[in-house]
């Protein structure tokens, strides 16, 4: 068995039954060692796809997302998508080629540092020196990324160790799964006691929740305090939107009644979240009234940015289910329940054209509760978040962190592959579209169903938006007046599309949408003017929402 | 802020590059280093003074997280920094109070560099 073969038996131990990826030299006897191998190989179309397609596929799944690349070149093409990982904290192994172990720092051809160019982006990394070590590397590396704070793991493989015969090689050193710690009892009475006293909790809910498996927890809890909730971008769908108390998502580009909810409670109870900027806006000006009891896995978030009342470290439903205490906190509930309803959307845009949050809300009526949305990032990224409506965390992937264009697409072929069955559509704008447009490839070779939502205003729209409102409508390098015809790029690669620009098109665009089998291409064209709205300055409270013409 | 760490780490590839890097990163530059291998050099012990106008507590939570660093002590009395040369293996070849800087190449990585070993 060669070092390959072992990498390859390894991952089966693990469960991997596809890996996105894209061949070159110093990887080659891997994709040797593939062609005997029972484990899927998705070949992207540039190195980027693979490390988001897998990263798509771990959202949707829960399970370890697995790409790989060639040394060089393919490796530092992982890179973004490795940071996207890192960022949202999602579970992702990526194998990288490398140059032979006597040619590494010579600057041989195709040779870069990938272990030291990821290591602020990986929760870790391995060199891989001797082919013994690779079982257990493998069944190390995919224990870290799922295990605590998830997030992605570097294996660089040098080629001689992956072709170097390595006898029979085949056990890993078998290492015990981290048990979750347990919050300390004293924390826990402390919390609860907190929470008694509180005239104004509010919960403040993050993507922690949905890796920590405790959704359900997070549910009994709400259902038991009765108290409402807010999301960050991450947290959407751990309450289900159709959920009386969910309030909606706080910050940057926060509901209203989520913001005021926020500046006005007295004790926060934030569960699997990190006080993001775009989620705190000014921080010292964040809930300021309130307390904080903060539960999460990673103890380097807890205080971090906001001192926290009450640290709850480790498990989180251990910690859920000693906090879901009936509370008497009637008449706060009713005053958000009323701003819910008081600052609730209008969805009647005056407006010939398409108004993007209408269309985007009445598409997610329509898909139920088993469609998966992935977006891309700027507006439209936005209006997915506070129009369409999610029943489940891994029904919305979106690059938070790292906001990285590009991402819908391959995170959709990702998610595609981890439910074949599901209907996935990916919302993209027209600036993100083209730069993954690549992988169009991908979903026709595959013949994945995948759907796209294509919102063209013909500009970077956020940028443009910005520029408009805090540069003094100066606008630099956001003009995309130019792009392709979408439709017949779609059509060149295979895919069937077509383009609506009328508000009236767009229920029909909607049943095309869900009913077309294979993959499509729906181009429609909204007003470059559009802005998304509410908007906190950068820098300010969340208080202060500015509000424009809805387009 | 100035604080003194002490540290052990595993030593694995980059191991100190990795802490290095979330020292940098996070805003916490390094006023004296001392490090030296031990455990038949499978661990180091490494002794830094640092300053920041960040809290140390906000560091020590990001270099326990690391798998390598095996274990962290951090203390705001950084008026422990006068025993940290003679706590050094090495502290011997040193001037009087300044801390020593040792060279820190993993065995692999210096027989990797060398096609001719």
């Amino acid at each position: 068995m060669t070092g390959a073969e072992a990498l390859l038996r390894a991952l089966e131990r693990e469960g991997v039954e596809v890996i996105f990826g894209y061949p070159g030299g110093a990887i080659l006897p891997v994709y040797d060692a593939l062609t005997q191998s029972p484990i899927r190989h998705i070949l992207v179309r540039h190195e980027q796809g693979a490390a988001l397609a897998a990263d798509g596929y771990a959202r949707a799944t829960g399970k370890v997302g697995v790409c790989m690349a060639t040394s060089g070149p393919g490796a530092t093409n992982l890179v973004t998508g490795i940071a996207n990982a890192y960022m949202d904290s999602v579970p992702v192994v990526a194998i990288t080629g490398q140059v032979p172990t006597a040619l590494i720092g010579t600057d041989a051809f195709q040779e870069v540092d990938i272990y030291g160019i990821t290591m602020p982006i990986v929760k870790h990394s391995f060199l891989v020196r001797r082919v013994a070590e690779l079982p257990a590397i493998v069944h190390e590396a995919f224990r870290i990324a799922r295990s605590g704070r998830r997030g992605p793991v570097l294996i660089d493989l040098p080629k001689d160790v992956a072709s170097q015969v390595a006898g029979t090689c085949g056990e890993a050193t078998e290492a015990s799964e981290n048990e979750a710690l347990r919050p300390p009892p004293d924390e826990l009475k402390r919390a609860a006691h907190l929470l008694r006293e509180s005239q104004r909790p509010l919960a403040y809910v993050g993507g922690g929740v949905r890796w920590a498996n405790a959704v359900q927890e997070f549910r009994a809890f709400i259902q038991t305090t009765q108290i409402p909730v807010v999301s960050t971008l991450m947290g959407l769908g751990a309450l289900p939107a159709r959920d009386e108390l969910f309030l909606g998502m706080l910050g940057m580009h926060g509901l209203k009644a989520a913001n005021f909810a926020v500046q006005s409670s007295d004790l926060l109870v934030a569960i699997g979240v990190r006080f993001d900027d775009r989620a705190t806006g000014k921080l010292a000006e964040f809930a300021p009234h309130a307390k904080v009891i903060h539960l999460d896995a990673d103890a380097a978030e807890v205080s971090k940015l906001r001192k926290a009342d009450v640290p709850l470290l480790g498990d989180l439903r251990t910690s859920l289910r000693s906090l879901s205490l009936p509370l008497a906190v009637d008449a706060w509930r009713a005053e958000c329940l009323a701003n819910k309803a008081g600052y609730a959307w209008n969805y009647n845009a005056p407006t010939d054209g398409i108004y993007a949050p209408r269309f985007l809300k009445e598409l997610s009526e329509a898909a139920g509760d088993e469609t998966i949305f992935v977006c891309d990032v700027g507006q439209h990224q936005m209006w997915v978040a506070q129009h369409c409506g999610f029943s489940r965390p891994e029904q919305h992937l979106s690059s938070g962190g790292l906001g990285a264009m590009g991402y819908g697409l391959p995170a959709a072929i990702g998610a595609q592959f981890g439910h074949p069955q599901a209907r996935v559509i990916n919302v993209a704008g027209d600036g993100s579209m083209l730069m993954n447009v690549q992988e169009l490839a991908t979903v026709k070779r595959y013949g994945l169903p995948v759907k796209i939502l294509l919102l063209d205003n013909q500009s970077l729209g956020m940028v443009r938006q910005w520029q408009e409102i805090f540069f003094a409508g100066r606008y630099s390098a956001v003009d995309l007046s130019d792009n392709p015809d979408f439709v017949r790029l779609a059509e060149s690669f295979g895919i069937p599309a077509f383009c609506v620009e009328k508000k009236e098109e767009v229920p029909g665009a909607i049943q095309r949408l869900l009913q077309e089998p294979g993959p499509l291409l729906v181009h429609a064209r909204i007003d470059p003017r559009a802005n998304v709205w509410p908007l906190v300055p950068p820098g300010r409270s969340n208080s202060a929402m500015l509000e424009g013409a809805h387009r | 802020m100035r604080a003194l760490l002490q540290l052990e780490v595993r030593n694995s590839e980059g191991a100190l590059d990795r802490i290095f890097g979330v020292l940098r990163r996070r805003g916490y530059r390094i006023v004296r280093l001392a490090a030296d291998r031990f455990e038949e050099d499978a661990c180091f012990d490494c002794v830094m003074v640092l300053e920041s106008e960040r809290p140390v507590s906000a560091l020590s939570g990001q270099l326990r997280k690391l798998f390598d660093v095996r274990s962290l002590h951090v203390s705001e009395q950084c008026d422990a920094a006068p025993a940290f040369a003679s706590e050094m293996k090495r502290g011997e070849s040193l001037e009087e109070g300044k801390a020593p800087i040792v060279a820190v190449r993993n065995p692999a990585e210096i027989s990797a560099a060398s096609p001719m070993s």
